[in-house]
């Protein structure tokens, strides 16, 4: 064995994160978790993948899981509560208490996600990665009339799809 | 010089860095070791061990689950994949794993120590204290091990106890930061607390990076505040959940607070649904704005240490 270069760091550890061309474009996570709270998962959730491969985070696939299952299941809950509503088998009033849990399936999806990707964030700064600010973005996001985003659907989705979108990813 | 010393040496090296509070040297270290042999089981669980210490248990639970499975019947991977199921706040799974390390090494006092830390934090004092007799059989004058027992002795409040054994531990090794953040807790409690806070000075000038020394000198700052001294409670109890029941935590509040808000108005009290939402924007505004006071504060004081030369 004597006599192998032995001076060379080549050894990869599971976490680190392996930026690509997108790198120059990473935010702090913090960024995203604000746009899904003040602008809406139409934002938040696709932001966070985007920057989840801007990271080269090494949970990726998780924070991918987390965001975009986090709408999925509360589309899916909301047309669950809408199904009932229409074939009256719970009363209107529950439909108020239903929308709140919506809302909170769509935050816990995202502090989950922030939570994975801050981890990634910090071993990006540790290694010295590119670092943009998110502030713009979040205020255009806040400024854009995101109730309107989603009627021009209206003649493939119907009211009902549409009212579904807003309040899922508004 | 052959491929086994260079690593050798790296380990010694790593090991050395981690006592030394230094994670992220330790870290690059095995790095290099791991470069030159990516077999090493002890370097894969060193690895695991600094990984804990910088809180990358993700990274953590890959070395030491690959240390396990290179030599699953030597000791010291047991301890690595204890520790970081204990980071994970997986007591039980810590316990086991701490178990078969003192089952493979009985002899070594780590072990017994690291197995009271487990049984301690499940309140399993008794069984803690026998545990750390054990390690105190095996070497009686291991400061590490006067320390434990001076932080289960503040555990179960024992205040004269803990002084003692901190004390005794001190006797052996002046600088040990577990005796000193320890002894600074009895005198705390017992109301000391400059006396608390320039032990916890005197641990973080060893080691900037102690956590203990952090947290001892952020109870001496919630003392002296009972503003921020509430939130540091609030923050301590909410720790012990881990951040996955946290989380869950605030939503279950949030959707409390938003299904009270709709029942109130409901119900035709728009008043009491006002309050309710002046009370959760307070919280809100709270928990958002303590933080960062208690660091500014903190702060002021890390400012006032004087590290050690040469840390």
């Amino acid at each position: 064995m004597a006599g192998v270069h032995v001076g060379t760091a080549t050894y990869r550890i599971a976490d680190e994160p392996s930026p690509g061309r997108l790198a120059r474009f990473a935010v702090n996570p913090i960024w995203p978790m604000l746009a899904t709270m003040l602008a809406g998962s139409w934002l938040g959730a696709p932001w966070f993948v985007f920057n989840a491969f801007a990271l080269g985070s090494a949970t990726r696939r998780r924070e991918v899981a987390w965001a975009v299952g986090a709408v999925l299941l509360s589309a899916a809950m909301l047309q669950g509560f809408f199904f009932a509503a229409e074939h009256r088998l719970l009363p209107l009033v529950v439909l108020r208490y239903g929308s709140v849990l919506v809302t909170a399936v769509r935050l816990t999806g995202a502090y989950f996600t922030y939570g994975l990707q801050d981890a990634s964030f910090d071993l990006h700064r540790y290694f010295g990665g590119p670092v943009v600010t998110g502030a713009p973005l979040l205020i255009v996001g806040m400024l854009a009339p995101s109730h309107r985003f989603f009627d021009p659907l209206l003649p493939y989705v119907g009211k009902l799809g549409v009212l579904l979108l807003n309040v899922v990813l508004g | 010089m052959t491929i086994e010393n260079h690593v050798a040496l790296l380990l010694f090296r790593a090991q050395d860095q981690l006592a030394h509070g230094d994670p992220s040297g330790a870290i690059e270290t095995l790095r290099l070791a791991l470069s030159a042999a990516p077999d090493d089981a002890t370097a894969h669980a060193l690895l695991a061990l600094a990984l804990v210490q910088a809180r990358r248990r993700h990274a953590a639970r890959v070395e030491a689950s690959m240390a396990l499975a290179l030599d699953p019947e030597a000791p010291f991977p047991h301890l690595a994949m204890g520790s970081v199921h204990r980071a994970h706040g997986d007591l039980d799974a810590a316990e086991a794993e701490y178990r078969r390390y003192v089952e493979l090494s009985p002899g070594a006092p780590a072990g017994h120590r690291a197995l009271a830390d487990v049984l301690r934090a499940r309140g399993r004092t008794a069984e803690a204290r026998e545990a750390l007799d054990r390690a105190l059989a095996l070497d009686a004058a291991d400061p590490e091990t006067l320390a434990a027992r001076a932080e289960l002795a503040l555990t179960t409040g024992d205040l004269a106890e803990a002084e003692r054994w901190a004390r005794a531990a001190l006797a052996e090794d002046a600088e040990n930061q577990d005796a000193l953040v320890a002894l600074g807790g009895a005198l705390l409690r017992r109301g000391q607390v400059e006396e608390a806070r320039e032990l916890a000075v005197a641990a973080l000038q060893e080691d900037a990076t102690s956590t203990g020394a952090l947290q001892l000198l952020a109870q001496v700052k919630a003392r002296q505040s009972w503003l921020l001294g509430l939130w540091w409670r609030w923050g301590t109890f909410f720790e012990r959940f881990g951040p996955a029941r946290q989380i869950l935590i605030l939503m279950l509040l949030y959707v409390l607070y938003r299904f009270a808000v709709i029942t109130l108005r409901g119900a035709g009290m728009t008043e009491a649904a006002q309050l309710a939402q002046w009370g959760w924007l307070a919280f809100a505004a709270y928990t958002w704005f303590s933080p960062a006071l208690f660091r500014r504060s903190l702060e002021k004081e890390l400012a006032k240490v004087r590290l050690k030369p040469g840390f």
